[in-house]
């Protein structure tokens, strides 16, 4: 069966200015939905918002159409993985995927880099496999949708290799949100992309409209 | 979730300031031997004050990894709400303990 989230009718204003205010998105599982857009225009704010970890003025997120407003509360429906790293630094690997619900085997046999080190405290892990281990478990961890808030930022290139390949395989089971500063690999996977500027998401296709609207010329 | 990943993962958040919420109990529990109920209420407020202090330092020291336990359906609340009353509880007690021995 088919699900959705959709986000509407966001504001938000930090000091009189405006981040955000006319924003829609539409997230289907089976589909990875890239979200583009500058340094500074909002777009962790946002995923923030549909997370509820951030209070806007105004906000609709809603899940085959029921709003739900802290979807934090919902691992269910929705997780997150914020642009930072969040797995305390003193939890062993294997302790992380049993919070999780996964098995660390599997991690082992696809991902050899990782052999024996269950034990190991993630704090203990290089900067790219630390940031990995976790898009792992959140990619991985049963869920209707996930946000990837920049799953790229700290990786190799062959480590990125490995992230958009287990993006491209947990797309079967789940709706993919991502943003990166990395857009070639969110174009190539996506199935739908916006662009967030000036508070507005635009639903885009090309890296023509990208242009116009200001975005690729910044960053090519 | 099963209630026991739950218990264990509060029990972690616990863990991070148990050591030095355990140490003011401590403090409060000698005091309370010397000078009995007449400073009662002082110390319950020491007390209070102290883990707001606590709590005013973990949500920003540890704030990031609030998401962690989100993505497992623990929230703020319940990790507050159930560590902070029983660490009060457990001082509470403790005080009544002294006060029966002294």
């Amino acid at each position: 069966m088919r699900h959705v989230l959709e986000f509407d009718s966001i504001r938000l204003s930090f000091g009189g200015r405006m981040i955000l205010c006319d924003v829609y998105m539409k997230c289907e599982t089976g589909k990875i939905t890239g979200l583009l857009g500058r340094n500074g225009q909002g777009k962790s704010c946002l995923f923030n918002i549909v997370y509820g970890e951030l209070q806007a003025e105004e906000k609709s997120v809603r899940f085959d159409n029921v709003s739900v407003a802290q979807g934090f509360m919902r691992p269910d429906l929705l997780r997150f993985l914020p642009q930072f790293d969040i797995i305390p630094k003193s939890f062993t690997i294997s302790r992380v995927f049993d919070d999780f619900g996964l098995d660390y085997r599997e991690l082992e046999k696809r991902f050899p880099e990782f052999a024996s080190k269950h034990r190991v405290a993630v704090g203990k892990l290089s900067g790219g496999q630390y940031r990995f281990i976790q898009t792992y478990v959140i990619l991985k961890a049963e869920s209707r949708f996930v946000i990837l808030d920049e799953p790229f930022t700290h990786l190799m290139p062959l480590q990125i290799e490995k992230v958009i390949e287990l993006i491209r395989e947990e797309k079967e089971n789940k709706g993919l949100l991502i943003t990166d500063h990395l857009y070639r690999p969110i174009i190539e996977i996506a199935h739908r992309l916006y662009l967030l500027t000036d508070g507005k998401t635009h639903p885009v296709r090309t890296i023509d409209e990208m242009e116009e609207l200001g975005y690729v010329a910044a960053v090519r | 979730m099963r209630l026991v990943k739950k218990i264990r993962l509060i029990g972690h958040f616990y863990r991070s300031f148990w050591l030095l919420s355990s140490l003011i109990t401590a403090a409060c529990m000698v005091l309370f031997w010397e000078y009995g109920f007449s400073i009662f209420s002082t110390l319950l407020w020491f007390k209070l004050a102290t883990l707001f202090l606590i709590f005013r330092f973990i949500k920003s020291y540890k704030a990031r990894e609030f998401y962690y336990y989100h993505n497992l359906g623990v929230s703020k609340l319940l990790l507050w709400g159930v560590t902070l009353s029983f660490d009060l509880l457990v001082y509470l007690i403790l005080l009544f303990q002294v006060n029966r021995f002294r």
